[in-house]
């Protein structure tokens, strides 16, 4: 448990925005675990299945918890396929900072987007996971998470600009 | 530079977020309060075997007495609806009995009738209220 339990923390944290909610999904995910410890004990692809849980989990808990009407009225319009243009940030953008800053500044931001922009984007970038697996894991169509992801980073971008400035 | 492959670049860099120190110790406790809960409150796979084997004898002999429930319930609601199919039969015959007497009895007679039964209906109202208000209050 030792050697996961900042990976799953960080994963739940950072898809919830909030350390207590954090701490509860990622025990649930341990307790899971622990019922299939038998089965992950000498596993390779036990990291895989405990994040692969805890990223459920947590997405189970923001429709539970938070206000799912709301929550899913951001996921659930089906949008026609738009291509946006990327954007330019300054080349120097959180240049001046130390890594450790630059990652607390992010992970600050990140906290500040809405859910329905936080999770794909946290799911696109921190788990590289494709536009297609996002799609189905949410169960929304591609192109609103495209959408989503360009907005999350519009909005992610101005805040950090804005910490810059 | 394109903030999306910046953005890649400074997110698979971070560190991973440290876990509370509470979390191994919520987990621990959980685990304890689990390993601590009474046979018949756990999995039922986690049950003893001769409790599993008498659940499942039970639900045996449980399944079997609704089913036999519900083919007596069957059998008995068919003979209801024979009884009640009679029952229609014998009504038709007193309406017809009815319907031979309003032609024989004269009319007066008739009304005056059910003016005293509306007349005695009154009077078994107001004879049970005035015994409520005697003996109950």
């Amino acid at each position: 448990m030792q050697t996961y339990q900042d990976m799953v923390f960080s994963t739940a944290v950072r898809l919830l925005a909030d350390e207590a909610q954090a701490e509860d999904v990622a025990q649930t995910v341990f307790l899971k675990a622990y019922e299939r410890f038998d089965a992950l004990r000498a596993n390779p692809a036990a990291p895989g299945w405990l994040k692969t849980v805890a990223v459920n989990l947590s997405l189970n808990h923001i429709s539970r918890y938070r206000r799912r009407l709301h929550f899913f009225a951001g996921w659930s319009g089906a949008e026609d396929e738009v291509i946006e243009p990327e954007f330019e940030v300054p080349d120097t953008l959180l240049d001046d900072l130390l890594a450790e800053e630059r990652s607390a500044r992010i992970e600050q931001a990140l906290e500040r987007l809405p859910s329905h922009q936080r999770v794909p984007l946290v799911l696109f970038h921190f788990d590289e996971m494709s536009y297609q697996d996002i799609a189905a894991l949410l169960g929304v169509s591609m192109a609103k998470v495209k959408t989503d992801i360009f907005r999350a980073r519009a909005a992610l971008a101005k805040l950090l600009v804005e910490e810059q400035s | 530079m394109r903030f999306a492959h910046w953005l890649s670049y400074e997110m698979q860099r971070m560190p991973l977020r440290r876990a509370p120190a509470t979390l191994q110790a919520s987990v621990l406790a959980e685990l304890a309060r689990r390993a601590a809960r009474p046979w018949w409150q756990r999995h039922f796979l986690q049950w003893p075997l001769p409790a599993r084997v008498a659940f499942l004898l039970l639900s045996v002999l449980v399944t079997r007495l609704a089913l036999e429930l519900g083919s007596w319930t069957a059998a008995a609601l068919a003979t209801s609806l024979r009884d009640a199919r009679e029952g229609l039969t014998l009504l038709s015959a007193f309406g017809r009995v009815g319907r031979a007497l309003i032609e024989v009895v004269p009319v007066d007679i008739l009304y005056g009738t059910a003016g005293l039964m509306v007349l005695l209906y009154g009077a078994l109202l107001a004879l049970g209220a005035v015994a409520y208000r005697t003996f109950h209050e």
